[in-house]
């Protein structure tokens, strides 16, 4: 039995974020699923500065684009799409890969999660549950070390710290508007641990993906060592920083009562990040 | 430890006078012609130049190096290696902060620049209102501009 696709009313109001880098040939899919399986949710695509078409076939199906300038990177773009999410205030941002790995049925139980256990992060593990994904061994003993890794320093405990598919609160939305690690490749991970830093409330539940095709995953090979390694370095760091201040944000929070436009943006300087 | 010789009567050739002339001769000159061509910014020649005259001194005074060696303690050939590579070990660590600056103002520049065209894009289609002047793509743009572009960067 297929349960039925909820409606708008349904849902709290939700941006599905698809940051995308040359991704022309797997965005008509990626976008018709999300059209099927989450069309109470809005999309906009970040456009990373690609060399192909991805804008123009984003556009033609009618989302909403946003275009970089210069190649800023998955954290660059992600951070864009936050901005977005923070000035228009949404209360749900989902973090969807244009590469066709994330599935769009999968959004619904990650911002029912959000919404019914009132957390701020939720993220759809490969590996919670046996769900037939599989990582390269190498892969899942990186993946393996980083997350007791974060949870020997936050106390936050994670299957698949590197899963980019996930949900934000309007609070987590907010504070990534400002600052979101731009650690190539590692964004996932540290983003993780800033918002544990945060004392936000993060949830993990099993979740489905797709297989990657071919061996385009930048993490398979010698090169994924490299980026482990980065990553751990950038999160020690985070650990030695003080924690970021959130004191802005929560006076954006205190703001005196909004005007009954939902979609109206909000002033620039109360969102734009700071870091 | 005194030195072997009184620095009085140490003898300087005269490479050893022209080498560090040449050299500083060259600094200067290099860094004024990149200033000229606006490819350096003279907050950061700014080093540049004072590196020139240090040396410029140096060339026209070379005992003063020597007192000042013998003032130091630094006799050897090591120590001298070991103060310059640091010296330029500093510079790229400030160099490599204003990079990291420098993109970190990019990153945003960029961010709010997408954000701002796709307010752009949107208030024009809801109203359907254009612009009298239509306003053209960058890639038309820079198509159109690639010649004129690549002279310019020639210059």
């Amino acid at each position: 039995m297929m349960k039925p696709v909820p409606t708008r009313t349904d849902m709290p109001r939700t941006l599905v974020i698809v940051p995308a880098y040359n991704e022309a040939d797997s965005l008509p899919r990626v976008l018709s699923d999300l059209a099927t399986h989450a069309p109470w949710a809005d999309v906009v695509v970040v456009d990373d500065c690609s060399t192909d078409r991805t804008a123009e076939v984003a556009r033609l199906r009618g989302v909403s684009v946003l275009s970089l300038p210069c190649n800023l990177g998955v954290g660059g773009a992600m951070q864009t799409g936050y901005l977005y999410a923070a000035r228009r205030r949404y209360d749900v941002a989902v973090q969807f890969d244009g590469d066709g790995q994330h599935r769009a049925n999968q959004i619904e139980p990650l911002v029912s999660t959000l919404a019914g256990e009132r957390v701020d992060l939720v993220i759809g593990s490969r590996l919670l549950e046996k769900v037939g994904f599989r990582f390269a061994f190498a892969r899942f003993v990186g993946s393996r070390l980083l997350a007791g890794l974060i949870r020997l320093l936050t106390g936050v405990r994670t299957t698949d710290p590197t899963s980019g598919f996930r949900a934000a609160s309007s609070r987590a939305i907010r504070f990534f508007a400002r600052h979101y690690p731009q650690t190539y490749l590692g964004d996932t991970a540290e983003a993780l641990v800033w918002a544990a830093r945060q004392k936000m409330r993060i949830r993990e539940i099993p979740t489905r993906m797709r297989q990657r095709q071919g061996g385009a995953s930048a993490a398979t090979n010698f090169k994924g060592l490299l980026h482990m390694l980065r990553i751990t370095l950038a999160v020690f760091v985070d650990c030695l920083e003080p924690r970021v201040k959130e004191d802005d944000d929560r006076a954006a929070q205190e703001a005196p009562a909004r005007l009954p436009h939902a979609t109206k943006e909000v002033d620039d300087a109360a969102t734009d990040s700071g870091r | 430890m005194q030195p072997l010789i009184p620095v009085d009567e140490v003898e300087i050739t005269l490479l050893q006078r022209i080498l560090p002339l040449g050299a500083a001769l060259l600094i200067a000159l290099v860094t004024v012609e990149l200033i000229r061509r606006r490819k350096l910014r003279e907050e950061y020649a700014m080093l540049w130049i004072s590196a020139s005259g240090l040396l410029l001194i140096f060339a026209i005074f070379p005992r003063l190096l020597l007192h000042l060696s013998v003032g130091m303690g630094v006799f050897y050939l090591t120590t001298v290696v070991v103060l310059v590579f640091s010296f330029l070990a500093l510079v790229l660590l400030h160099l490599a902060v204003i990079v990291s600056r420098s993109s970190e103002d990019v990153r945003q520049i960029a961010q709010r620049l997408a954000l701002l065209e796709h307010k752009m894009h949107e208030q024009q289609s809801h109203t359907g209102v254009r612009s009298q002047v239509p306003m053209l793509d960058d890639a038309v743009l820079n198509a159109e501009e690639g010649d004129d572009g690549a002279a310019e960067e020639g210059a």
